[in-house]
């Protein structure tokens, strides 16, 4: 009788399953979870650092952090939490470390398509679109990286509030407030934009 | 303030948060102000736009290689995280923190401490208690305090002529010793520095079985016959060094050789040519030197073994002998007397009480003293019948009774 007998193929283990061999030290184990969850959390990386290659060595740290300490895991929890944490931390470490905030002046440099587009411009001029996307993107930038984290995973990875403080390890009061704040400094940011979106 | 309230209701209901109440009450509001319509469509639209924003996506090769750049990655950290313990273990072995180095200099003055201290008491052990084989000869010898001549001549070899002698050893035979002879014999001391003092004048003129029992050493019978520890003593005496009876067998000449090393100076001989050394302290005259032991404690120093108790040898010169000794002395000697009147020792005995009470008197100047002495002595000419030995008690008699008389004259 075959040992795997019984169980599902390797490919479709649970990530518990996974995880208890790979605390049992099978490297195959965690090198089919790191298939399974690197594109989330390279892209998770990704809308917080912006730029591949930061998020390329953020993605690999977590994978790498989470395999040092994955006999601490302990099953029944969510295994993509405790990674979205892992990237969280090492996103936000990062871009303190990179102070990487972009000042309002930067952001309210030079007349933007928005400021046509809230002046008549044509606003199915595609530049434009992708001109706001910009505006947008840097505004997000532009909060402080525990700001931003909430908002990411709200937006982004459309986590609940719930999720969002097991993610961060903190409190539901916290995700709301931390949410609040993003969003009205967002609102600040694109204040143009109100206009032109009314 | 009434926006306010509605600023949240806004928030929850872009993330679906809002009950069924609450919404159709944000509705209404919605409708009636246009300034949070207005934040609600912008905040809408921002959050729209922002989700449409694509990440631009690697390539396929970048997803299908992510796996193995990790376990690489991990491999290359567990090696590393190996070599890298080992290296700080290395490090830590060989880097000099200020912590490190009060500790190792602690740790070496210590160490410097002991060896210092363990090399000056074995040095001063050698000097100071003697082993069992000397203690059962004689006190060690001390380095001479010589008064030489202005000639530079050794005197009075007779102070060196006295040896051990116990009751029941039978008695040498007179010997006549070659300086250089015993001196050859005489063992190379440690080196002498001027001015050392002996163990038994750094206790105070303590007699020899003091020193001994200070030293926890048990003071054993002055067998004291050993030729060569005889000679060596000439021979150091001599030499104004003083010889270790544990050493003897090696020459003077080693010993002279090894200071010259040490750059520790030697004494030069004094010698001279010691005639003939006795026994029994037959006095023969050392007509060669004029040497004057300067102090009592400069010369050797007898004992005799008396009813299991060993004193000191008392001599009449001896003022430097402490009282509560000489009175133990005198007491032991007067008790064996009482109880062997006809042992060959009383013969010494007559004389040591003799010359005791002389000793207790001249120090004491009491004249009970005196008058207990004289009476003792003249019951002791009673009881012998050895005319010399009668001749040299009524010496001493005449000597006290001298005193007594010097004592009870008036002085002016």
């Amino acid at each position: 009788m075959r040992k795997d007998e019984g169980q599902a193929p390797f490919s479709q283990r649970s990530d518990d399953e996974l995880i208890v061999k790979a605390q049992e030290g099978d490297l195959r184990s965690f090198d089919l979870l790191v298939k399974r969850y690197q594109k989330r959390v390279y892209f998770l990386a990704y809308r917080m650092v912006k730029g591949h290659d930061a998020a390329d060595d953020i993605a690999q740290e977590t994978f790498i952090n989470a395999y040092s300490a994955i006999k601490s895991f302990k099953i029944g929890y969510s295994f993509y939490t405790w990674l979205y944490r892992i990237c969280m931390n090492l996103s936000i470490n990062y871009l303190k470390r990179q102070k990487f905030v972009i000042s309002e002046s930067q952001f309210e440099g030079g007349a933007s398509p928005l400021e046509r587009e809230a002046t008549g411009a044509d606003p199915s001029d595609r530049l434009a679109l992708k001109e706001l996307e910009g505006k947008i993107e840097k505004a997000i930038d532009s909060l402080p990286p525990k700001f931003k984290a909430v908002l990411v995973l709200r937006l982004y990875e459309d986590l609940s509030y719930e999720e969002i403080a097991k993610t961060l390890k903190i409190s539901m009061g916290t995700v709301m407030s931390r949410l609040f704040r993003a969003r009205e400094r967002m609102q600040e940011m694109l204040k143009e934009y109100k206009e032109s979106a009314s | 303030m009434k926006c306010e309230r509605f600023d949240k209701l806004i928030h929850l209901f872009l993330d679906g948060r809002l009950e069924k109440n609450e919404e159709s009450e944000l509705q209404e509001h919605l409708s009636t102000c246009e300034e949070c319509a207005q934040k609600l469509a912008l905040l809408k639209s921002v959050e729209g736009t922002a989700k449409k924003i694509e990440a631009e996506e690697p390539q396929q090769e970048y997803w299908d290689t992510f796996s193995s750049r990790v376990r690489e990655k991990i491999a290359q950290r567990e090696g590393r995280s190996f070599a890298s313990g080992l290296k700080k273990s290395v490090q830590g072995l060989f880097s000099f923190s200020p912590l490190k180095i009060k500790v190792a200099a602690g740790l070496i003055s210590v160490v410097l401490v002991f060896i210092v201290g363990k090399l000056y008491v074995d040095y001063r052990g050698q000097e100071i208690v003697p082993r069992k084989e000397s203690m059962q000869t004689q006190e060690r010898p001390r380095p001479a305090a010589v008064k030489v001549t202005e000639k530079g001549e050794v005197a009075q070899a007779e102070d060196r002529d006295r040896v051990a002698r116990l009751p029941d050893e039978p008695k040498r035979e007179q010997k006549v010793v070659d300086v250089e002879e015993a001196k050859k014999k005489a063992a190379p001391p440690d080196e002498p520095v001027a001015g050392e003092e002996t163990a038994a004048e750094e206790l105070g003129a303590l007699t020899a079985p003091e020193v001994a029992a200070e030293r926890g050493v048990p003071a054993s019978a002055p067998a004291a016959t050993d030729q060569a520890v005889v000679e060596a003593e000439v021979a150091s005496e001599q030499a104004g060094i003083a010889p270790d009876a544990e050493q003897m067998g090696a020459g003077v000449e080693g010993k002279r050789e090894k200071a010259g090393k040490t750059g520790i100076p030697v004494e030069e001989e004094k010698t001279g040519e010691l005639e003939e050394l006795t026994v029994e302290g037959q006095k023969k005259k050392a007509t060669t030197k004029d040497i004057t032991m300067s102090i009592r404690g400069t010369r050797p120093m007898e004992r005799y073994m008396v009813n299991q108790v060993e004193v000191p040898k008392i001599e009449e010169d001896d003022t430097l002998m402490r009282m509560d000794a000489l009175t133990t002395t005198v007491q032991v000697w007067k008790d064996f007397i009482e109880e062997s009147p006809g042992d060959p020792l009383s013969r010494e005995g007559y004389l040591q009480v003799a010359i005791g009470y002389y000793l207790l008197a001249k120090l004491n100047r009491d004249t009970t003293v005196i008058s207990e002495g004289k009476k003792l002595i003249e019951i002791y000419l009673d009881q012998i019948a050895e005319p010399a030995l009668k001749e040299k008690l009524s010496d001493r008699l005449e000597k006290i009774n001298a005193l007594k008389e010097k004592m009870t004259i008036p002085t002016e």
